[in-house]
């Protein structure tokens, strides 16, 4: 993108009839760290790349629980993704104190793409920076929606946004139709697969990335959004790394996590 | 004196005593009218005649009308007809007694409305968080509105700190929720158990505007006259004003407590109208939360 005389502020629209200013929010989203989303029939996922800002510091907490049957996760400005969270879990709670029922995740999600139109027109001012994956499950099953900063909001079977997360896409492309008979173990495995490809060679740990889940177990009772523990993670990760070398037969396209057969795009 | 077509105008009168006393603390003002008689039902019963009662209970309304305090003022029309009230009592009693780690908290499922029932089926019993456990008595309507505000709050909390509410920070909270409402009263007595961050058993009573105090036991509702005289004989705890300060934990074992709290609600239903049908008791300990219905008299 390069400098032009209609994107000074986002109530300008360009002669082509787009607004730079929202365009530039939607980039912010693009290089923050990669994060994943996957959506069962009865599960849904969300994994977080952690990168710390710097060898000394942690790293920035990106997965966010907003109620028992709902959480997000955020690539972009953390801090505007943070706002919103404390945004989100209000709306939970006053709906639930007003009609004693969890609030379903696509109004959820729908409240918060409005309150992102409203910054796109405003002249004080502006988008929100960052783009959220607001997995959940309610009456009608698990769901995964991304926000942007745009206002826009999709459902998706699968997602992944920030940096490098094309390599990841392009992952979830190839495995998406059969992610509705998963196993919620075998969402969790391929959630950290999609990053895994995000990561470019750098090897996939526990502490390296988070993981939540929300959904409905067999016997129908609901599984409250919450962060998976480092310890499963970890053994998880080791299942997957055994798998891979395990000896690779050149003619199966074995359905494991070969990572490195698309070469990550980084776009 | 008045022509009234309703029945029976003294009991009426000591009902409405009943429905003033509901916020206390509200009427009985520093600015209080000094000439006036301490407004206790009791206090009526033995000693005035049905004539001074319905005098006394006329005066009253017109002190509460020129006070006004949250009251609906109907003008004129007002004397002769019955005045709005925001509040009302549906009656029951509470009781929290606690140990060293545990807490017992029982309170009766009746559900009453002057001299009918409602249901014999209410839970007054509210769990907060997870070693946090209200139990309320009086109006029904402030109460439900009072637990669910609170337990909002709590989620609020959850959310700010990663965990969940400790029973002290919960008092706290009650109390301020409490007073937050200082001019138009939750009519709520309440009464939080359950067990602080040393896993010690805690209970806190508190008057309808806020003013708390951990002790080691309470009774709060319309049968707490009846009941609060045998909790002080049992659980006789140490005097505030000795020293060294003492625990104001009960030295009775877990089952003990709970045979006490069954005994103290039998002998309550006996004589107070409000208690009865079934009491639920909730155990807090170290290993979680335990509860168990008893059957009362359901007269």
């Amino acid at each position: 993108m390069f400098r032009n005389q209609y994107d000074t502020d986002v109530t300008t629209f360009s002669p082509h009839g787009r607004i730079f200013q929202m365009e530039y929010a939607m980039e912010a989203v693009k290089q923050g760290a990669a994060t994943v989303g996957l959506c069962s029939c009865t599960h849904a996922v969300l994994v977080a790349s952690n990168k710390p800002a710097s060898e000394l510091s942690s790293f920035q907490r990106k997965v966010f629980r907003v109620a028992d049957h709902v959480g997000v996760a955020f690539s972009g400005l953390t801090a505007d993704g943070r706002v919103l969270t404390k945004f989100l879990r209000n709306e939970c709670i006053n709906h639930a104190f007003v009609y004693e029922a969890q609030l379903p995740v696509s109004r959820l999600a729908l409240r918060l793409a409005d309150k992102a139109q409203v910054c796109t027109q405003r002249s004080w001012k502006r988008p929100y920076g960052v783009g959220l994956l607001v997995a959940g499950l309610d009456e009608t099953g698990p769901h995964l929606y991304y926000n942007c900063p745009s206002g826009n909001y999709f459902e998706y079977q699968a997602f992944a946004i920030g940096s490098r997360s094309q390599a990841a896409k392009t992952f979830l492309e190839r495995k998406f139709e059969g992610f509705n008979k998963y196993t919620p173990e075998q969402l969790i495995k391929d959630a950290l697969s999609a990053i895994k490809e995000t990561l470019q060679g750098e090897k996939l740990t526990s502490s390296n990335c988070t993981v939540a889940i929300v959904g409905r177990i067999e016997d129908g009772t609901a599984e409250p959004f919450q962060v998976v523990d480092t310890k499963r993670i970890q053994a998880i990760i080791d299942s997957m790394e055994a798998a891979e070398e395990a000896p690779a037969e050149p003619s199966s396209m074995q359905e494991e996590d070969k990572g490195s057969d698309a070469a990550p795009m980084d776009i | 004196m008045t022509i009234s077509t309703v029945p029976d105008r003294t009991l009426l009168a000591a009902q409405d005593e009943l429905d003033s006393r509901g916020a206390p603390e509200l009427l009985a003002e520093p600015e209080t009218n000094k000439s006036l008689p301490p407004c206790s039902p009791a206090h009526l019963a033995s000693s005035k005649s049905a004539a001074e009662i319905q005098r006394f209970g006329r005066e009253r309304s017109k002190q509460r009308r020129r006070r006004g305090g949250g009251r609906v003022n109907l003008g004129a029309a007002s004397e002769a007809m019955a005045r709005f009230s925001p509040y009302e009592n549906n009656g029951g009693t509470c009781v929290a007694v606690a140990g060293d780690g545990y807490c017992v908290v029982a309170a009766d499922t009746r559900l009453s409305v002057g001299y009918s029932i409602l249901t014999r089926d209410h839970s007054k019993i509210c769990q907060l968080a997870d070693k946090c456990i209200l139990a309320s008595s009086g109006f029904q309507g402030d109460i439900k509105a009072l637990q669910k505000n609170l337990a909002a709050k709590e989620l609020v909390y959850e959310h700010n700190h990663n965990k969940k509410m400790s029973c002290p920070a919960m008092a706290q909270l009650l109390s301020n929720t409490l007073y937050y409402k200082r001019f138009f009263a939750y009519y709520a007595f309440n009464v939080l158990g359950g067990l602080d961050s040393q896993g010690k058993g805690c209970v806190f009573t508190y008057d309808a505007v806020g003013s708390y105090e951990r002790t080691g036991y309470s009774a709060q509702g319309t049968g707490a006259k009846l009941i609060t005289p045998v909790l002080d004989n049992k659980l006789k705890s140490p005097s505030p004003l000795i020293l060294p300060a003492r625990d104001a934990v009960t030295p009775l074992s877990e089952s003990e407590a709970v045979d006490l709290v069954k005994d103290v609600f039998a002998s309550a239903t006996e004589r107070d109208i409000y208690t009865g049908d079934k009491l639920e008791i909730v155990v807090i300990n170290s290993s979680g939360i335990h509860r168990e219905y008893i059957e009362l008299r359901k007269d």
